[in-house]
């Protein structure tokens, strides 16, 4: 016989077997809905956690570089002393020598914003808005990675001159302006007016649910001069040349500031440094973590439906024991036999398999509809699922296939 | 070789019960020739099922040897055991033993889809057969609804299906009223001459046994008597 008639004979028979197969399986649909409905959750828990898992991670990722890229901030004071706002006065200093001294000698930074940040009360339009003054530099949006949406940035010489001018951000735009164009408009804060050269794109809820877009932005110098009277910056934000070199950078600024401060070894730093890319790192590596975690857990329930369909076989030969006495009887080899019963298995657990995908899939839709999660299905974990689910089906069928088709005819036909 | 079908040397099978041996069949010699009607009587326990069983290929022997049409059947392998089933012997049971889930036709097919053989033609000659024993009507009945002599009819009709040399048939009518068994013997006998069959029949009604043309009495095992009833030559 040529091989291609060989191969037909071959998918025919297959073909019969499974139609042999299939036909027992309806035979009692209860029963077949029941153990496919392990393998069935086991898969949709697995999709879906891990489409939930990713979404999450995406979410916070997109959070933290939304920030900006390869951010490093130093903030005035040490960690242990609180954060932005601590003002304990105390020797611990951030001058604007300090931010020229890191402009000029650490050599991947590339750009630098001396910040003085406060809040207060903003006053126009018959309206008033408590919002986050943040004094910057004009760096300030290209270190960020904010565009505007209308108008311009002040200048260095806006800086210089300590300038009365400033970019709002959309959200307190909203708020003191409502629909109105706030470009060119005059705003009060602190009794003093500031005009308004221009609007900040959205940008959004950053990290730890500050808002982003609550702000008003002017001229450091001004900040620290006419509104907040602080001698010293509050921090300072650094852009650093590629994500790679974050961590060299952020030893060389320590290591400099510390020179600069004359902090002799043993004194703690006097400022501290968020590195963005660590942080980021950090939380990636949890929700890393707690996908696979919650994919594991998917992984159990998928055994466990595994096992019941191995269950389900072992009764279903003992109860066709005659049946498959029958077929022996007949002329049918023990091949015979196995192949039915593991395409059986097979059938229930690739069915429980598909439904299982595209309920995890619809589920994870619904999760993400209903909180602010934006669920994202990877292709991967899908095909895992079904080569998984396939798996199940071969190894759990296996045994009670075996069992059928090394059964005695003879026992068999005088079983009742 | 020639005119032997079944050629039995010191057939023996014993089963192991618990510590006790129990010698089903022991040194069974026995020839039968091709063609024509065999019973074998005998009361319970005399080891006739299992001489079926074994020449059946269903079972193996523990010691001695059985051939049909020269295959040794007790030395064959799975393999080779299944086909033969398949293609030279047919099987009819006392409990029909039809498959609960198959119409009477696909029933009738069952050996043919074991046998690779294309579905139209399968059709085609599983049809013919169940109108050859008088089922033409009831193909797509499925075993639940036919009747005892119904169940029968087909089981025979399947154990035609790949035209095979010798049927067996363990207590066929056992189940049967007399007068359906009585038909379903006709039938039987019927196509014996008519397709140059070998038939051996297990059974313990003397009138069945009475139509056969030898008659093979055991008792505990062993061959008590062999019977020619017809003027056929007597075996060896």
């Amino acid at each position: 016989m040529n091989p291609l008639d060989y191969l037909r004979t071959l998918l025919r028979q297959f073909l019969l077997t499974a139609m042999i197969a299939l036909r027992a399986l309806r035979r009692n649909k209860l029963r077949s809905s029941l153990t496919a409905l392990g393998i069935i959750i086991g898969v949709a828990s697995v999709v879906a956690m891990v489409a939930l898992g990713n979404g999450a991670q995406a979410r916070i990722e997109s959070q933290i570089s939304a920030l900006g890229q390869n951010l490093l901030t130093i903030f005035a004071g040490s960690r242990r002393a609180g954060g932005v706002n601590s003002g304990l006065g105390s020797a611990s200093a951030l001058t604007l020598e300090d931010a020229d001294a890191i402009r000029r000698e650490v050599p991947d930074v590339v750009a630098v914003s001396p910040e003085d940040t406060t809040s207060a009360q903003a006053i126009a339009n018959g309206r008033n808005w408590s919002t986050t003054i943040a004094g910057e530099a004009p760096e300030y949006l290209e270190i960020t990675d904010w565009k505007l949406a209308d108008g311009s940035m002040f200048t260095a010489r806006d800086v210089r001159s300590a300038a009365k001018v400033a970019i709002i951000g959309s959200e307190t735009a909203h708020e003191l302006f409502g629909p109105l164009n706030p470009v060119g408009q005059t705003v009060r804060v602190k009794n003093m007016p500031f005009v308004i050269i221009g609007l900040l794109e959205s940008k959004g809820t950053g990290m730890g649910g500050m808002n982003q877009d609550d702000r008003i932005i002017v001229p450091f110098t001004t900040a620290m001069r006419l509104l907040t009277g602080d001698k010293y910056l509050r921090s300072v934000s650094v852009q650093i040349s590629g994500a790679d070199r974050m961590d060299a950078a952020e030893q060389q600024i320590t290591s400099l500031l510390r020179q600069r401060h004359r902090l002799t070894a043993g004194r703690d730093n006097d400022f501290s440094i968020f590195n963005q890319k660590q942080i980021a790192d950090t939380v990636s590596s949890v929700t890393t973590i707690i996908t696979l975690l919650l994919g594991a857990i998917g992984g159990i329930s998928l055994l466990v439906g595994g096992i019941g369909i191995m269950n389900i076989m072992l009764v279903s030969v003992t109860e066709r024991t005659r049946e498959i006495g029958i077929r022996i009887a007949v002329g049918a080899q023990p091949a015979d036999i196995l192949l039915q019963f593991l395409i059986e298995a097979i059938t229930l657990s690739l069915l429980g398999g598909t439904i299982g995908v595209l309920l995890g899939v619809g589920a994870s839709q619904l999760v993400g509809r209903l909180t602010s999660f934006v669920p994202i299905v990877s292709t991967g974990s899908i095909l895992l699922a079904f080569g998984v689910s396939c798996a199940v089906g071969v190894f759990f069928g296996f045994y009670p296939a075996r069992k059928a088709a090394l059964l005695n005819p003879i026992d068999a036909l005088r079983y009742e | 070789m020639n005119n032997f079908l079944i050629h039995a040397i010191k057939l023996t099978r014993h089963y192991r019960v618990g510590k006790t041996e129990v010698a089903a069949l022991s040194d069974v010699d026995l020839i039968v020739r091709r063609g024509g009607f065999t019973a074998l009587v005998g009361p319970s326990g005399s080891g006739k099922s299992t001489l079926l069983n074994l020449i059946g290929g269903l079972d193996r022997p523990s010691r001695g040897e059985v051939s049909v049409d020269g295959l040794s059947v007790g030395a064959a392998t799975e393999q080779q055991l299944a086909r033969y089933r398949r293609e030279r012997v047919g099987f009819i049971f006392q409990s029909f033993n039809l498959i609960p889930t198959f119409s009477a036709l696909e029933n009738v097919e069952s050996p043919m889809m074991l046998a690779e053989v294309p579905k139209r033609e399968r059709r085609v000659r599983a049809a013919s057969l169940l109108e050859s024993v008088g089922l033409a009507q009831r193909t797509q009945h499925k075993p639940n609804e036919l009747s005892g002599g119904e169940k029968q009819r087909v089981a025979i009709a399947r154990a035609l299906a790949n035209r095979p040399l010798l049927l067996l048939a363990d207590e066929p009518t056992g189940n049967l009223d007399s007068k359906t068994g009585a038909a379903v013997l006709e039938l039987l006998c019927q196509l014996l001459k008519a397709q140059g069959l070998t038939l051996i029949m297990v059974t313990h009604d003397p009138e069945i046994a009475a139509r056969a043309d030898h008659i093979i009495h055991l008792r505990d095992g062993a061959i008590q008597k062999i019977e020619a009833t017809r003027k056929t030559e007597a075996p060896p």
